[in-house]
């Protein structure tokens, strides 16, 4: 099992291999995921970078950057030198030492959201943990901020939670009335914790479900099988699109992003930090927009005249949501993972 | 009784003849066993080996009970294995519920309506497990069939909670497994003898007693055949569970699997998988023991 879970996705980017023509600089390999991730970006970084730079670009997808990157230099045939990996991803690869670091005398670092770069990983777009309703349970007041999450006096019904403590956490605090600033101050305590998972523990009798991927809440709220439930912004937008009575906020807003990395022994390292320099900019983010949900974490993307202010209205990291806007610590995830998804998954099952 | 004693004394007795084939003076049975024993060896035993070799690592590759000792000291996988076991407990009474009536009558019946009932049965086996079970949820859920129906008919005002609950996920398994568990026991209905009922009907008893006291006690072996498939199948759901219980209900195949995406955890999952095999080998070899226990004491009523 454990070979053809890592194998499996090596085969798909390598059944995947499409190369475009190679004129002068050289070539870069670039490991993203498929779908619309693939297609925006040949469209707006990688493919226009290339352009710019005279370097060909040889693309791969597949879905688990990281397990690829792993056997890649594992196996010592390291063949992607920009890989997308979730900002997890990047943090644990980058303490795996699978990851380069990268060179930030040539790429760009203050044009960045704060917190959406780290020495291994560059964000290339965000998506927000956030909580959406049913507008015909709640048609009278709207639920604002995570406090009314768990207030089930002021609006009862069903809840649902990830099955995972991942950004629950987060919530919860919030939802206890901690200030974002104050937040993983909070995390960092034992008591803290303890504070979050009896937040949580309250709302269980009102927890019908706990949802564990993004396709599952998004056809929670679409259906109306749920009245409130965290989640992410895209699905959302998509259960909106499709006629859902859903509505969602992005006021404390819990932010993620997926990364630009090198890996560690990538055949064309230098060419692989001037391309992610090159597709670092606002254009190229704001471009990629408008293939995903997924909003630019160069905040200057909004203002250049490519993302209309309808479009950017679901965009996570829209400047005009960035005061109630929270990035994740990903940091912090990294060193508490595995005790705090034991206690939450005890919490869980009690 | 005397007939029953005649079909309880043959059962032994075509054991016994088996049993000198194997332990007879030549080996030769055993050479024609070889590629099935090998193949049994590299697709059973050495995965089985290979789980337990992998769990006895740590995180930094030392050899290591931790993986163990999370199993003891994190309380949820204690109530993971119990609720695993229960809700799988409770698949295996709905279907012998169901089940044996059902089989009762399919065996009652003559060869050609049998085979069209047998097909029936087997027909949504061929149906996806996901298909399956995302179709209870159509079903069940809060805006489904059941209770749009009984709001409409007034029975009910408030929607209930059908979906993702230990209801919901045994009804879903019951659904999958009763095929499953009929078959084995049909089969074991069919070889009953059907003297042996008409010499207890022309010594007086009534037909439940008949069915009670022969019937059911012949049937016995393929009841317990049938439970302990059913029973061992269940402990491994994964599907079911997760889509209709909507993590109200974790089961452990869940958790293996968790532990493999998210933790990327290999020690840990063998762990659970070492566990978990070891746990329905001591529950199979009870069941047997019982199966023994109950020939036994049928064979020991006419001594």
């Amino acid at each position: 099992m454990a070979f053809t879970k890592k194998i499996m996705p090596a085969l798909a980017a390598v059944a995947c291999l499409g190369v475009s023509p190679a004129l002068a600089e050289g070539t870069v390999t670039v490991l993203s995921p498929g779908g619309t991730v693939f297609a925006g970006g040949k469209a707006a970084l990688w493919g226009p970078a290339g352009e710019a730079l005279g370097i060909a670009v040889k693309e791969e997808t597949t879905d688990e950057g990281l397990p690829a990157v792993r056997l890649q230099v594992g196996a010592g045939n390291v063949t992607a030198d920009i890989v997308f990996l979730a900002d997890y991803e990047g943090e644990l690869g980058g303490r795996e030492g699978i990851l380069e670091p990268l060179d930030y005398s040539v790429i760009d670092r203050s044009k960045f959201l704060p917190g959406t770069t780290s020495d291994y990983c560059v964000g290339v777009y965000g998506y927000a943990t956030v909580m959406a309703w049913n507008t015909k349970t709640y048609s009278g007041e709207q639920p604002k901020t995570w406090q009314d999450f768990f207030d089930v006096e002021k609006f009862p019904g069903r809840r649902a939670m990830r099955s995972n403590a991942e950004t629950q956490i987060e919530a919860a605090l919030l939802g206890d009335g901690v200030p974002a600033a104050e937040l993983y101050d909070v995390m960092a305590t034992d008591e803290g914790l303890e504070r979050a998972l009896n937040k949580i523990r309250a709302l269980k009798p009102h927890i019908a479900v706990w949802w564990s991927s993004g396709a599952q809440h998004g056809q929670f709220m679409k259906d109306g099988e749920i009245d409130m439930t965290t989640g992410w912004n895209g699905r959302f937008e998509f259960a909106r699109k499709e006629g859902g009575a859903v509505d969602y906020t992005f006021n404390q807003g819990i932010l993620a992003t997926d990364c630009l990395a090198v890996p560690k022994g990538a055949p064309n390292k230098d060419l692989a930090m001037k391309m992610i320099a090159e597709m670092s900019n606002a254009r190229s983010q704001a471009e990629m927009s408008k293939y995903t949900n997924y909003g630019p974490v160069i905040p200057e993307a909004f203002s250049i005249g490519v993302i209309d202010s309808e479009a950017a209205k679901v965009l996570p990291t829209n400047p005009e949501y960035s005061d109630g806007l929270i990035i994740q610590n990903i940091g912090w995830w990294l060193d508490n993972n595995d005790r705090v998804k034991a206690m939450y998954e005890d919490m869980m099952t009690e | 009784m005397s007939a029953s004693a005649t079909s309880a004394g043959t059962v032994p007795a075509r054991g016994e003849g088996r049993l000198t084939g194997i332990f007879g003076p030549s080996l030769r049975p055993y050479l024609g066993l070889m590629p099935g024993l090998a193949i049994v060896f590299l697709c059973v035993a050495l995965p089985c080996l290979w789980l337990l070799y992998l769990s006895s690592f740590d995180d930094a590759g030392r050899l290591s009970a931790v993986n163990y000792e999370r199993l003891i000291d994190q309380v949820s996988y204690r109530r993971i294995f119990v609720t695993t076991f229960l809700v799988s407990a409770q698949t295996v009474i709905c279907c012998v519920l169901l089940g044996v009536p059902l089989a009762t009558f399919i065996a009652s019946l003559g060869r050609r309506s049998a085979a069209l009932f047998i097909g029936a049965i087997l027909f949504p086996l061929w149906t996806s497990l996901l298909v399956r079970a995302y179709a209870w949820l159509v079903i069940l859920q809060r805006n489904g069939l059941v209770n749009n129906w009984l709001m409409s008919a007034g029975v009910i005002d408030e929607p209930l909670p059908l979906a993702f609950n230990t209801f919901s996920t045994v009804l879903g398994m019951t659904h999958i497994m009763l095929p499953i568990f009929l078959l084995p026991v049909i089969g074991a209905m069919r070889d009953i003898d059907r003297s042996l009922i008409r010499a207890a009907a022309s010594m007086g008893a009534s037909r439940t007693y008949t069915y009670r006291k022969v019937f059911l006690p012949l049937a016995l072996p393929g009841i317990v055949a049938g439970a302990t498939l059913v029973f061992v199948m269940s402990l491994g759901f994964y599907v079911t569970p997760a889509i209709l219980g909507g993590g109200n209900v974790q089961a452990i195949s869940m958790r293996i699997a968790r532990s493999l995406s998210t933790y990327s955890n290999f020690g840990a999952a063998a762990a659970i998988g070492v566990v978990l095999l070891l746990s329905t080998l001591a529950l199979l070899a009870v069941s047997l023991l019982i199966r023994r226990l109950a020939q036994g004491r049928a064979g020991g009523g006419h001594a």
